[in-house]
């Protein structure tokens, strides 16, 4: 992973909301972040692996909050991947119900971003769990519906690429995938009216 | 609206576009109708969701990739090296290879040759009312006709100290160690059973560089010590430490 030159904050972040190159900015905010926020989990208890986890969860909040224009660049994404590590560390921390008294001062103190980093954790572990539901689609629905709306590729291109007989059996292909991760969403006990209420007012 | 129609509908609502005239009979709709409002979040998370899927594909790529380089470095266990640290470390670097390179420089560079070069010749004096042996050899040496010293010294069985001496440093002339050695030495050992002694300090200095020219590097050493550890010793301003780090590489090296 070798890199010319550090990009700007700016740079990253149009590079992800343009879904231009996501590789290079993924790579840059790992160059950039990832010993500081290693570090961070493995002073507070940690161990290097529990980090990977926690950084990587991390980096996934950062990429959807810049998406959805929960980060318009008023903080620096350092700044920003800090809260969110830290935020869920201190859940992890909880979570294992161990050593929570030692981590009380640690846990008391309030960090800027800390609203809008909770709620977009909030938000993502409800995006996680449809995650799980796409996980359970077929192969080839998971790669059509990755190509069209992660990678933006155009349907005459999926067909090339995925050697449909024709671009309206793609779509009809396409929409059945799609009316299926939906109806699993609508008909799961997990999505409930916290999640409907908080997609409403996105809108 | 219903099943495929709503679903496209609401995708082109979702990626705006619609018409105005559209958009406004949607919204009218969805404030109407509760399953259509259900719908429209249900496909809103999904396509959030199936756009972060990628996206977590490609971190857990990178993060697999950036470890796996993180391993192959060499600064593996120093996470965070300061720029300071950093600073120091290329500085004591550079250092190293400054001082590996000079310390190469200065073995390549001693020889024999190069040390020998660095000896003061002797200079003989000549006095007035000398005797006529001592007067010849004086007169030849001041005349660099070394040659002739030998010769006149050869045929002379009754050499004195004087004599010998000047025939030690013609022989160093000639880059003859050995015999030159022997000489002084010769000397030396007159000196030990005599009251006055004679050419003491001249001998310390020339033995040493008769011990360098035969190629005894541990006994030119000796000589070396035997001077500097005198700071009265004639010739204790003449040779310093870098002398003695040349002798010493010298019997490292040969």
């Amino acid at each position: 992973m070798k890199l010319e030159k550090n990009l700007s904050d700016l740079e990253i972040t149009e590079m992800i909301q343009r879904n231009s190159n996501p590789n290079k900015a993924i790579a840059q905010l790992y160059e950039q972040h990832y010993d500081m926020l290693e570090s961070m989990v493995i002073q507070n208890s940690g161990t290097e692996e529990e980090a990977a986890d926690i950084i990587q969860e991390s980096m996934l909040v950062m990429v959807q909050m810049i998406k959805t224009g929960k980060f318009r660049g008023e903080s620096t994404i350092k700044s920003m991947l800090y809260s969110i590590s830290k935020n869920k560390w201190i859940s992890e921390i909880r979570r294992k119900r161990s050593s929570q008294a030692r981590h009380e001062n640690y846990l008391t103190k309030h960090e800027e971003n800390e609203l809008d980093v909770s709620e977009a954790i909030t938000h993502q572990e409800n995006l996680n769990f449809v995650m799980t539901l796409f996980d359970k689609l077929g192969e080839t629905c998971k790669k059509i519906l990755k190509l069209f709306y992660y990678e933006d590729m155009a349907m005459k291109e999926i067909c090339e690429k995925m050697e449909f007989s024709s671009e309206q059996v793609l779509r009809n292909k396409k929409y059945k995938c799609l009316k299926s991760l939906i109806e699993s969403v609508k008909s799961s006990p997990h999505i409930g009216e916290q999640l409907l209420k908080s997609l409403r007012n996105e809108k | 609206m219903k099943n495929k129609l709503d679903l496209f509908i609401l995708e082109d609502y979702l990626d705006g576009k619609l018409s105005m005239d559209q958009n406004q009979a949607i919204e009218e709709e969805i404030k109407n109708n509760q399953s259509l409002a259900d719908e429209l979040d249900a496909l809103k998370i999904s396509r959030e969701a199936i756009e972060l899927a990628g996206w977590k594909s490609t971190i857990q790529d990178v993060q697999a990739s950036y470890l796996s380089e993180r391993k192959k470095k060499p600064s593996d266990g120093t996470k965070t090296i300061s720029n300071f640290q950093q600073w120091s470390i290329r500085v004591a670097a550079s250092m190293t290879i400054l001082l590996v390179g000079l310390a190469s420089f200065l073995v390549i560079s001693t020889t024999p040759q190069g040390v020998n070069e660095d000896f003061l010749s002797y200079n003989i004096p000549v006095m007035r009312g000398e005797s006529a042996e001592i007067s010849s050899l004086k007169k030849a040496f001041n005349e660099y006709d070394f040659e002739e010293v030998v010769a006149l010294a050869k045929g002379n069985s009754d050499l004195t100290i004087e004599g010998k001496f000047i025939l030690g440093m013609a022989f160093l002339e000639l880059r003859e160690g050995k015999l030159a050695v022997d000489e002084l030495r010769e000397i030396e050992t007159v000196n030990e059973s005599s009251s006055e002694k004679m050419y003491v300090e001249e001998i310390d200095y020339y033995l040493m560089q008769g011990y360098l020219l035969s190629g005894e590097y541990d006994l030119a050493q000796n000589q070396l010590e035997k001077i500097r550890s005198n700071p009265r010793h004639k010739y204790h301003q003449t040779i310093n430490r870098w002398d003695a780090l040349k002798i010493k590489i010298l019997d490292l090296k040969y």
